[in-house]
């Protein structure tokens, strides 16, 4: 009890101490986990709505191996982006492994299946209910897609939070890819991890608070954003 | 324009609901369909809006000598209600052009739904949901107008209403208008042919 109250305390202080390199990883932290899932978004979401509404010989494998996706352990997606950028790999050139860029391509990796997927449910059943009423009116394309959105938007908002979620708490990906080098990819959770295996308890638990109280202030953002609509 | 139905049959889980050798629409006039539950009538509407493939047969739609398909509102039995405003629901087949919206309130109007037009249109009981979704099919202004059901749900002053628009749609123009209805008096009042399925 007495380690969680100085946890706390000590979590108060890193954040009005203003120290640069708690910022930093803060900032950094937000930018990776932000722009993965924005990206994963732009790809995932207009596939889920897709796939929610379309049928096809496959679909039910496809749907299969993307919820398999959606569990996909982070080191392994580490592991893949590492195999691939390393420079030895077929992307070696690029020198992007343990860069900020190579973290977001992880991640991407990671939230992509869980946008694609609770995307692809939420608009499941919306698309049957609405599916002869936009045949009769003659809506199709882009259109119905467009709609079919919108009539998913407290769901895929929900699985927009989930993504989040899974990218902001991984620390496997980021851990291998990153290389949680200190000022250039050192982030919230490879920061707790470092702290935890040099026994500074207090100050890893404090980082932790952190990263729960800036997941819980997103978490909010969006909801009010979802309950304005 | 003309629709003929040549030789139709349809089958759901081995059982027949609907076997027509030959039937006509013909333009200028007012359809309605009638028979009990299970006789078929939203399948053979369904199939006639191309909504659902015939297991045998073919729908054949001339329009001044030309076939086409695209000229085709159907209103289902069940219309799904969009979580938007009621003009916005009204809007969505429309293009957007200048002159959509007060097409759209114009139809609003002729249903006693105008008062209605930035209410959200889920809101809405279950007769002025029904009356939007009619708003929304019949704004499309096309050649033929299928509708499932047009008036089940609404009072009888919108009953009116509703039967005084389908009617301007005809003395409009050359359009063929199908509906389904159990009610005999409502085929009688605004029908030119009505048709019986067993």
């Amino acid at each position: 009890m007495k380690s969680f109250l100085n946890a706390l305390s000590e979590a108060f202080k890193l954040v009005i101490s203003f120290d640069g390199e708690v910022y930093g990883i803060i900032a950094l932290t937000l930018t990776v986990t932000v722009l993965s899932t924005a990206v994963a978004a732009l790809i995932g979401l207009p596939l889920g709505i897709m796939l929610g509404s379309i049928n096809f010989k496959v679909k039910k494998l496809l749907m299969r191996i993307i919820n398999t996706l959606m569990g996909l352990p982070p080191v392994v997606a580490g592991l893949i982006v590492y195999i691939i950028f390393s420079s030895s790999g077929p992307f070696g050139r690029a020198r992007i492994l343990f860069t900020p860029t190579a973290m977001v391509i992880a991640q991407v990796i990671i939230v992509l299946p869980v946008i694609v997927g609770l995307t692809e449910a939420a608009s499941r059943t919306k698309s049957i209910l609405m599916e002869e009423t936009c045949r009769g009116l003659q809506i199709n394309g882009v259109k119905k897609y467009k709609l079919l959105l919108h009539e998913s938007r407290y769901a895929v908002v929900s699985a927009l939070l989930t993504a989040y979620g899974r990218a902001i708490s991984e620390v496997g990906a980021v851990m291998m890819v990153g290389g949680n080098i200190q000022y250039r990819t050192r982030v919230m959770t490879t920061a707790i991890v470092l702290e935890t295996g040099k026994g500074n308890f207090e100050r890893a638990l404090a980082l932790g608070i952190v990263l729960l109280f800036i997941s819980f202030v997103i978490n909010s953002v969006m909801q009010s954003i979802q309950e304005a609509r | 324009m003309r629709i003929i139905l040549q030789d139709i049959v349809k089958s759901y889980q081995g059982r027949l609901v609907l076997n027509i050798k030959n039937m006509t629409f013909e333009g200028g006039k007012i359809y309605s369909v009638l028979g009990p539950n299970g006789s078929g009538k939203t399948t053979l509407l369904r199939i006639i809006a191309g909504i659902e493939k015939p297991d045998n047969g073919k729908v054949i739609i001339e329009n001044e000598g030309k076939s086409s398909a695209c000229s085709i509102a159907y209103l289902p039995q069940k219309p799904y209600i969009f979580d938007m405003t009621v003009i916005e629901n009204v809007m969505l087949g429309l293009p957007k052009r200048p002159e959509s919206e007060s097409k759209a309130l114009e139809s609003l109007k002729k249903l006693g739904m105008i008062d209605y037009k930035d209410t959200n249109a889920r809101a809405l009981s279950g007769g002025g949901a029904q009356r939007v979704a009619l708003a929304r099919t019949l704004v499309l202004d096309k050649n033929i107008v299928i509708l499932d059901e047009p008036a089940s749900f609404v009072d009888a002053k919108s009953v009116g209403l509703i039967e005084d628009y389908i009617r301007s749609i005809i003395s409009d123009r050359d359009s063929i208008v199908i509906f389904t209805t159990h009610d005999l008096s409502q085929s009688q009042r605004i029908a030119d042919i009505s048709v019986a399925l067993e």
